[in-house]
């Protein structure tokens, strides 16, 4: 019994005083954050952000491998608590839902096969990609619902999956998990930074407008009755659903599946129709505006496109100031388009309300006259986006072509021609680059020459032999230089001096030229973003419009080339434009590369798509006549929304009962 | 060849989970999936091998030279606790990587009964020290393969019908006793192995 309790103790005494002496000997120095911070961690370990799980995470925030918003999942409070631990300050951001994109179940869609096999999308995906026609089709077997850590997901009864807001933290495993690539992240600004892709879900007339609006989206919230819910789906695309309702040409009712049985649905009228609503009540309903933590931008030019440039930007959380040299907003809608067509009242309701976001404006200014470009740049903290338009909309508003040079140096090769020996800029001595191929850039290049030039070179897009064929005069003179094939990728310059241009040629070198001068022989200055080096002092342009996607861009003056409008000859393709360019600045603010969005749709993309309606007769039961010009009442409109088909890549609706609202 | 025969048995015949039926917390806990099935696996093999090495003379230098081997179950179980807490420490100093492939399972097995069986086991069946350790060692393998052989089945399950009454820990335990009784067919053949060699 003693040696039991003596040989127990001692034993005891033996292994402590072991423990103990290793414990120093093998210790190790943790930093007593980490545990702080996976304590302040959810704990769910669903490995959302990249990392392990919530220890790990925690430890990457300590080793400042992470930010402290690091959590996907925890939102803004969770990366708040983080941030007091760490010290530091984090950013609000918006919050990000799990977002279906895929609308019509099994009972709907078109089906190769039926699937019965292992329950899981992963595997059905193996068998021809899915039982579904649709490449985009949802699998409906609930990988994503098993796969969610929060409970967020369930399939609902047409077995797709549904998305409980409440629950859904962002974390974004669903989107990693599904096959398809059919369940996103989705938040307000994602929506309005990004363009249609081939692999979403897209209705016929939703991919012909220019603007991009979720048109079935928004019609199937005027069948619901939420009218304000579908104003804010038109205005994540387009911030002038009222201006569009009265001026549009509609091209979406064009393309209207509905063209194929009767008669397009009214979406321009419907569109107006709520637009129309929120006027009468008088309030303008202000979207989610986050704080204003982004860059301070100058936009130089008042009208729609600068507008919807602002307005994306404000919404994106930049500090926004427009300058425009007439004495109102609004361009060539305000002084050109006439009062029956679009009512002035019209205009500035829709402009003021934009303007209430917190945009700033100064009216009456015009850009290299009244104000310098280099006091733009720096009163735009480094950043100047010019959204002037062409020579036409200069001219057609009684400014004729006489504001001064917006980008320093630089002239549209229309209006020196144009303007008499007098008016012209005084080119002695200068370096001047014309920009654009044809005979008036060979006229203008003798002129310059006969000012007195030091060196004039002549920027040709297309190749010597074409130069032949166009019977143009390009004999060698001095002082005259001709590059073949060529295209401008940048300028820059110190304060209000151009200094030097680089030119990409057809092997895709870079060429540096200095440069005193610019001429640019195109309809219109085209939109260009400057961004200034504060260190240097220097600024440059920025390709702002490379979001088209084609490889070959054709430099910051690629008018004429594919994917760019000459000009923006309607409202809605204005707006399309301004909203990438917002798209393009926020990414070069972030100092992110201004990427090509990847599988946009363009004109020359292959979408599945239905041409016929095999059921006609069970739809066309439910026709009724539509007459644009009349005025909508609520009942008009819910007729009209009734009409629309739902319409997907190849699903529509085939009853009364299926709706577009995901 | 003898070893052979030992190796046989401890990995196969008497599986220690599937035959001695020790070590049912982690066979149901740490199955869900293969790799982390794995990790536990190997930190058994680590810690038992171990854990006897340090008992078997804990055994015959101390309770057996003080007579007090009654107290052996106590004794043992102190052990290997301070031994584990040890390996802990000194893995998170000296191994770092291995201690992170280890780490959460070391704690979860100081207690565990397959160590503190095994243990046991080397004693009452009376073999030398390094048939005891190659007994333990052999016993982790047939320990790892049996867990990483039931994760793997439980894997299946996440993609399978299981009908609801059967969900979860019920089909798991079910499938548990069909394993034990494939491995029932090992029964047997360490003795006609040795039988063969001996020939």
């Amino acid at each position: 019994m003693l040696t039991a309790t003596i040989f127990l103790m001692g034993l005891g005494l033996v292994a402590s005083i072991i423990l103990v002496v290793a414990s120093k000997v093998f210790y190790v120095w943790e930093d007593p954050r980490i545990e702080e911070v996976s304590d302040v961690l959810l704990g769910a370990n669903c490995g959302g952000c990249g990392y392990a799980g919530c220890a790990a995470a925690a430890e990457a925030v300590v080793l400042k491998k992470a930010t402290p918003d690091i959590c996907v999942a925890g939102g803004f409070e969770i990366a708040k608590a983080v941030a007091e631990v760490m010290g530091m300050t984090v950013e609000e951001k918006e919050p990000e839902f799990s977002k279906s994109g895929c609308t019509y179940g099994f009972q709907d869609a078109d089906l190769k096969y039926e699937y019965d096999g292992l329950y899981d999308c992963r595997a059905a995906v193996l068998l021809y990609d899915g039982s579904k026609v649709c490449e985009i089709g949802c699998l409906g077997l609930g990988t994503c619902v098993n796969a969610c850590p929060f409970d967020a997901l369930t399939m609902g009864k047409s077995n797709l999956p549904v998305v409980d807001n409440d629950k859904c933290t962002g974390c974004g495993i669903c989107e990693e998990i599904c096959p398809k690539d059919i369940i996103t992240l989705s938040s307000a600004t994602i929506r309005l930074m990004s363009d249609q892709k081939l692999s979403e879900c897209t209705a016929p007339c939703q991919r012909h407008c220019p603007a991009e609006i979720d048109i079935p989206r928004y019609i199937c919230e005027i069948r619901a009755g939420n009218y304000e819910d579908a104003l804010k789906t038109i205005r994540e695309k387009n911030p002038f659903p009222l201006i569009c309702g009265w001026i549009c040409p509609a091209p979406c009712e064009e393309e209207c599946r509905r063209n194929l049985l009767d008669e397009p649905v009214a979406i321009n009228g419907l569109k107006k129709y709520v637009a129309d609503l929120e006027r009468e009540k008088g309030e303008y309903k202000l979207p989610y505006l986050p704080p204003v933590s982004g860059k301070k931008v100058s936009v130089i030019g008042g009208g729609i496109e600068g507008i919807t440039a602002s307005y994306f930007l404000r919404r994106l959380g930049h500090d926004v100031t427009i300058i425009e040299s007439t004495e109102k907003l609004g361009g060539i809608l305000r002084y050109v388009i006439s009062d029956d067509r679009l009512p002035k009242e019209v205009l500035d309701w829709e402009i003021e309300g934009i303007l209430s976001m917190g945009i700033k404006h100064r009216t009456g200014i015009a850009a290299g006259r009244d104000i310098s470009f280099d006091s733009m740049i720096e009163d735009g903290e480094n950043l100047v986006l010019v959204t002037t338009g062409g020579w036409d909309s200069s001219q057609i508003m009684n400014n004729s072509g006489k504001s001064g040079s917006i980008i320093p140096a630089s002239d549209l090769l229309l209006s020196f021609l144009m303007n008499s020996e007098s008016d012209r800029p005084s080119l002695k001595k200068k370096r001047v680059v014309i920009v654009g191929g044809g005979n008036s850039a060979l006229k203008a290049a003798n002129i310059c020459l006969e000012d007195g030039a030091s060196k004039v070179c002549l920027i040709f897009p297309f190749s010597r032999e074409e130069a032949i064929e166009r019977n143009m005069d390009i004999s060698l003179k001095s002082d005259l230089e001709i590059v073949f094939s060529s295209e401008i990728s940048e300028l820059n310059g110190i304060g209000n001096d151009l200094k030097q241009i680089t030119i990409r040629n057809e092997d895709g070198e870079m060429i540096e030229l200095e440069i005193d001068h610019l001429l640019i022989d195109s309809g219109r200055i085209p939109e260009m973003l400057f961004d200034l080096d504060k260190d240097s002092g220097r600024w440059r342009s920025v390709e702002v419009l490379k979001v088209f996607g084609q490889e070959n861009t054709g430099g910051i003056f690629a008018v004429k080339n594919i994917g760019r409008p000459t000009d923006l000859e309607r409202v809605v393709v204005a707006v399309g434009i301004g909203r990438k360019l917002a798209r393009g600045l926020h990414l070069h603010s972030k100092g992110e590369e201004i990427s090509p969005e990847e599988k946009v749709i363009t004109d020359e993309s292959q979408v599945a798509n239905l041409f016929r309606i095999p059921n006609r007769q069970a739809l066309i039961n439910y026709r009724d006549k539509y007459d644009p010009s009349e005025i909508f009442t609520e009942e008009m409109s819910k007729e009209q929304a009734e009409r629309c088909l739902s319409c997907g890549l190849i699903c529509y609706k085939k009853d009364h009962q299926v709706c577009k609202l995901m | 060849m003898e070893y052979l025969v030992l190796a046989v048995n401890a990995i196969l015949v008497k599986n220690i989970l599937l035959a001695q039926y020790l070590g049912n917390c982690p066979f149901m806990g740490v199955s869900k999936k293969t790799d982390t099935a794995a990790g536990m696996g190997m930190a058994v093999i680590f810690v038992m091998t171990f854990a006897t090495f340090i008992t078997w003379f804990v055994h015959y230098y101390f309770l057996v030279a003080f007579n007090i081997e009654y107290l052996q179950t106590i004794v043992f179980i102190l052990v290997i606790a301070a031994l584990v807490q040890l390996i802990e420490m000194f893995l998170k100093k000296s191994v770092p990587a291995l201690y992170r492939s280890l780490g959460i399972f070391l704690p979860l097995i100081t207690t565990n009964c397959a160590i503190l069986g095994v243990a046991v086991l080397v004693i009452t069946k009376d073999f030398s020290f390094l048939q005891s350790i190659l007994y333990a060692f052999f016993s982790g393998i047939g320990f790892a393969l049996a867990l990483v052989i039931f994760a793997g089945i439980r894997e299946r399950f996440e993609i399978s019908h299981i009908p609801a009454a059967f969900k979860e820990m019920s089909i798991a335990l079910i499938t548990a006793g069909i394993i034990a009784m494939a491995f029932y067919g090992f029964k047997g053949l360490d003795t006609s192995l040795k039988s063969i060699l001996i020939k």
